[in-house]
């Protein structure tokens, strides 16, 4: 799906970092540096970050707080079932355990299966396959929110990314602030379906058309400059003020108010994307998801949420009719219904907000 | 065949420096680099010129393998690919060039730079402890990373070196314009330096044996007795694949494993280096960069410099890291004969955590701070897969960025940065062995240490076992490292780290070592020899007894009686000209017993104290003086995400101590700025580094006189 000589140019670093902020990715990729031995930490009282555990000859000699990056004197190993009453007695949002030699076995397993010049997203595939492969063995993960969902094959994903974006098109997405753009992305994918370039607006600066665009109004030009630049029609465009997206992803009757206002155009717009972003009510299920990554990144938590909303949203405007078709090949291709409230992902989203509430104390 | 025509110098390049050492011209190392191949032909021209507009005299490119070669022994040099015609394009602009030819170049190329062939030749690839290829997990592709032990993957350079030195035959100094070439980039296992990770390649074991049997001097018995194995031998020596130290027995396996991944990288560069210089490029200087980390083993900054002309360290980091910037320059500063960025951010790659300008900023001034005193920006010129750089692929100035460009060469120009001195006369000594058996003893193996380490101490990642010790090395031995450095900083006294395999200790007059039953024997050596010749030498908690090999240390402490120093923290004991002192072995406190002992090194010894210094920490300052022993400039850093305010003292009145007595009070100037600053109170922003220099009156005169 990504080209291997994919042309990634004219990037804009404030709007680069921009995106990366948008996403939460920074707090994840780059950690603070040491600055004092941190030195053991006392167990109890506060509460712990996600936590690993590593288990020798049945023994714990070493629990970890990834957040706070500090050990902590290790608790008792009594095996994978008493995991979950002790994570919530450290009251980690997550912890994972690795018994002798596990990380080295897992390495094992994902680079004996890794395969010379597939994909990364087959890569991805691969390597959560030998985790899957290795949880209840040597690697305990507590709490499991996806151990319903299956590992898709790499043929799945390709083929529901070409039936959200088919190949032979190209996709925006465009965010201002002050009449300038605060952010931007344009990606295309061949007709082979290979993502083959990524830039943002910086590379229609010498288009007349769309070189002075700074608004959602201006969307056309853009489109028109984006198709011109890559070949390609657009068959996905978004465009938003910083303050409209802002709005939409705090508020889950956001986006149609923010749309209706003038603050945020989806254009061209498929259908499921359509229907994603006018089921409010649906979208409001996955408000506040604070995620896996809740303790370590909050902004990841919440741009994890903003992504997940619009998924909650299409699941309850397929009711609508407006998904059918497309959830009926995605329900196809995948295995299972992405959108039932009883498929896995339905139980992901309810576990998310369970989680949230936990995490917010709002119940 | 390769008689030097451009040298290493203590300030910089000195280019046709005559063979026995004699005077050439001196040319700093201070470069940017600009991707011959990714830039259309038509632009070459237009951005050399603005490389040159920015300042700089030295353009730097990657010459990337897989580029060059389009089908076995198929080259091209054509088009923007063309290398001999872009060399005469800066040789035409009184430009010269560092070119950096591999074989590994990363770039964001697909496979690092490689051919396809060549990653993906299961005879050439590295194995992991599980026997399998070991992957590089980084887009656009991920790729089984070569093995730098493989007999036929040096076969396979050596086509791509007759390519390469055919292209740049009569291009080297003073022929050509070509001042450097790097040797591979970034060599450490391909950031996975997990001790039981790789690699255990066949061509790998076959050398982890030949390694073996001179490290035992070929004295089977020994290794027989050294391992407490009747079975051990140096032809069916295995490596050890995952920590199972149970005895000390056991634990030399492992320590000669450690060692042996070090003389791997170590070997892999003398045998590049060999090559090239067998193809008469070893004229001028062959040099290494080592990835942005931490140079701890299996890298080796003191080793590499053996058998290259120079090493240097990657710097890529966000304005919060100033401490890490810091602690990798006065690595640098302490372990190599110039220290050297060879990668200095100039913007950033898409897949990392971005970097902007004010990270640029404050990283490379942060990094002149401690004693940096050659660079490489890169990129200088921008290119695919990368962003930030302050010419564009077009050729055009991108004038913010370009404007801090013009500012900083200037006033290094201007001050005469690369002539002068930092203030810092004490040695930090990090001594190797510590570090091998933190890594032997990672719980998180075979997760690189590279990756953990910046955020996970020891205490955090290492088993805790002592091996018979009193105190456990590989935790004590890094702690009172760091607490040493604090202490070191608390006490406002200037310091440079030390790698423990740096051959000479002559030039500080105070040396600090965190020392453990065990250590390198070579180090102790020096240690005690640098004490008998004068120094001040601080060791502990113990006094060594045994080298790296754990055998018995034929050389002990001597000293005379033994007075208490630091509160009662350590025993001096006076030793030829010098004096030990040792930290108390019975201190439960072993960071206190170190700050109180770098508390009472200032006084002792006031001259380790710089002329001025920042008393309002963590605001932190650096001195630098000339040829004169004038203060010329000083830094002045805020490594905090506040606005901070530093206060600087003088030692003498700043007019004395900055030009000399009876001169005109000296006025301090931000060197990128222009603007007036006062010479004892300074503002700074969050995170902010300023370089402020001496404005000299008339008649004073000195390196920083305005134009």
């Amino acid at each position: 799906m990504i080209a291997r000589d994919i042309l990634i140019h004219e990037i804009d670093p404030r709007h680069w970092s921009n995106l990366w902020h948008l996403a939460g990715l920074e707090q994840l990729l780059s950690p603070e540096p040491r600055e004092e031995p941190a030195g053991a930490a006392q167990e109890g009282g506060a509460r712990h970050g996600p936590v690993v555990l590593v288990v020798e000859q049945g023994k714990t000699v070493r629990a970890l707080d990834l957040a706070a990056r500090r050990a902590f004197p290790p608790p008792p190993w009594s095996g994978s079932g008493a995991l979950e009453p002790l994570r919530r007695r450290l009251g980690a949002p997550w912890l994972v355990a690795f018994e002798d030699g596990a990380l080295a076995r897992l390495f094992g397993e994902v680079e004996g299966a890794l395969r010379f010049g597939d994909d990364p997203w087959q890569d991805g595939l691969t390597v959560m396959a030998a985790a899957r492969r290795r949880y209840g063995q040597d690697v305990h993960f507590t709490p499991r929110p996806f151990a319903r969902i299956p590992v898709p094959r790499y043929a799945m994903l390709r083929g529901a990314l070409d039936l959200l974006w088919p190949p032979g098109t190209a996709a925006c997405f465009y965010l201002f602030e002050g009449r300038v753009p605060w952010t931007s992305l344009i990606l295309a994918r061949d007709a082979s379906g290979e993502v083959d370039l990524l830039t943002t607006h910086l590379a229609l600066a010498a288009d007349q058309g769309a070189a002075s665009a700074g608004s959602v109004r201006d969307r056309e030009a853009i489109l028109a400059a984006v198709a011109r630049l890559t070949g390609r029609p657009v068959h996905l465009g978004f465009f938003a003020t910083l303050d409209a997206w802002e709005r939409a992803l705090r508020d889950g009757e956001g986006f149609d108010a923010e749309r209706d206002r003038g603050g945020l155009a989806v254009d061209p717009a498929p259908p499921w994307l359509r229907a994603a972003l006018g089921a409010s009510q649906v979208a409001r299920t996955a408000r506040g998801a604070a995620s896996l990554f809740a303790a370590v990144a909050p902004r990841t938590a919440a741009a994890i949420a903003g992504g997940l909303r619009g998924l909650a949203a299409a699941a309850g405007a397929s009711g609508r009719g407006l998904l059918d078709p497309l959830r009926a090949q995605l329900t196809e291709l995948l295995g299972f219904d992405p959108f039932s409230p009883d498929s896995p992902l339905g139980a992901a989203l309810a576990w998310l907000r369970r989680t949230a509430g936990g995490a917010r104390g709002d119940g | 065949m390769n008689e030097r025509t451009v040298r290493i110098g203590p300030d910089g390049l000195l280019l046709g420096a005559p063979a026995g050492g004699g005077v050439g011209t001196p040319m700093p190392l201070w470069s940017g680099a600009m991707h011959y191949w990714r830039v259309r032909r038509e632009a070459w021209g237009r951005c050399l010129e603005n490389v040159r507009a920015l300042g700089f005299a030295m353009v730097e490119s990657y010459v990337p393998w897989g580029v060059h070669e389009t089908a076995r022994g198929r080259w091209d040099w054509t088009g923007a690919r063309d290398l001999r015609a872009f060399l005469d394009e800066a040789q035409r602009r009184d430009l010269k060039v560092i070119l950096r030819p591999g074989p590994h170049v990363n770039a964001e190329l697909p496979y690092f730079g490689f051919p396809e062939r060549i990653v993906s030749d299961p005879a050439i690839q590295a194995r992991t402890a599980q026997d399998t290829p070991a992957w590089l997990l980084l887009p656009p592709r991920a790729f089984p990373v070569p093995s730098y032990a493989s007999r036929r993957f040096y076969a396979e350079v050596e086509g791509w070196f007759d390519a390469f030195a055919a292209q740049v035959e009569g291009a080297l100094h003073p022929g050509g314009p070509v001042v450097a070439l790097q040797v591979d980039n970034e060599m450490s296992f391909f950031f996975r330096t997990g001790a039981f990770d790789l690699d255990y390649a066949p061509d790998a074991v076959a050398d982890y044996r030949e390694h073996l049997r001179a490290r035992w001097g070929g004295d089977e018995a020994a290794l027989r007795d050294a391992y407490d194995d009747p079975s051990a031998s140096f032809g069916r020596a295995e490596p050890p694949r995952r920590y199972d130290v149970v005895d000390r027995g056991e634990l030399r396996r492992h320590l000669d494993w450690a060692d042996y991944r070090a003389a791997y990288l170590r070997n892999a560069l003398a045998r590049l280096a060999g090559m090239l210089r067998g193809r008469g490029l070893g004229t001028v200087p062959l040099f290494h960069n080592y990835p942005p980390s931490e140079t701890h083993p299996p890298m080796d900054l003191p080793g590499a410099e053996n058998v290259l002309d120079l090493a240097g360290v990657d710097l890529y980091h966000k304005r919060g890291e100033l401490r890490a910037v810091k602690r990798r320059a006065l690595t640098l500063a302490g372990s190599s004969r110039l220290p050297y960025v060879p990668e200095l951010q100039s913007g950033g790659w898409p897949w990392w955590v971005p970097l902007l300008a004010p990270d640029r900023d404050t990283t490379a001034l942060g990094a002149l701070m401690h004693g940096v005193r050659a660079a490489n920006f890169y990129m200088v010129v921008e290119r695919d897969r990368w962003f930030g750089a302050p010419v564009s692929a077009d050729g055009v100035l991108r004038e913010a960025d370009a404007a801090w460009f013009r500012r900083l060469n200037a006033a290094l120009a201007r001050v005469g940065f690369f002539g002068l001195r930092r203030h810092a006369k004490v040695a930090l000594v990090c001594p190797r062995l510590y570090r091998q058996m933190a890594d032997l003893s990672d719980v998180l193996a075979p997760l690189s240490p590279m990756v953990f380490a910046p955020f996970l101490h020891e205490r955090a990642r290492c088993r805790d076992a002592t091996f018979g010790f009193r105190h456990a090395p590989q935790i004590v031995g890094p702690e009172l490292f760091d607490a040493f450095a604090s202490g070191l900083d608390g006490a406002a006294v200037p310091y440079e780290i030390v790698d423990g395999g740096v051959a000479s200790l002559a030039r500080w007059d105070v040396v600090l070592c965190p020392t453990l039953e065990p250590i390198e024997a070579a180090l102790w050596r020096r240690l005690l020899a640098r004490a008998q010749e004068g120094a001040l030498v601080v060791i502990g908690p113990d006094v060594p007894r045994f080298d790296e090999r754990l055998l018995p240390l034929d050389e002990p402490l001597r000293g005379g009686e033994a007075r208490a120093v630091g509160f009662g923290t350590a025993a001096a004991f006076s030793t030829g000209a010098g004096e030990v002192w040792v930290l108390a072995p019975e201190s439960t406190d072993l960071p206190a017993a170190a700050a109180a002992v770098c508390g009472a090194l200032a006084a002792e010894r006031p001259a380790i104290l710089p002329p001025v210094r920042c008393t309002t920490p963590p605001v932190e300052s650096a001195c630098f003086v000339d040829g004169g022993a004038r203060v010329a400039a000083i830094f002045v850093a805020n490594p905090t995400s506040a606005p901070r305010a530093a206060r600087l003292v003088w030692d003498e009145a700043p007019a004395a101590a900055a030009s000399g007595a009876g001169a005109d009070a000296p006025e301090l100037e931000d060197a990128l700025g222009g603007e007036a600053v006062s010479s004892t109170d300074v503002r700074l922003d969050p995170y902010q580094v300023r370089m402020l220099v001496v404005r000299r009156g008339q008649g004073a005169g000195g390196a920083a006189e305005r134009p």
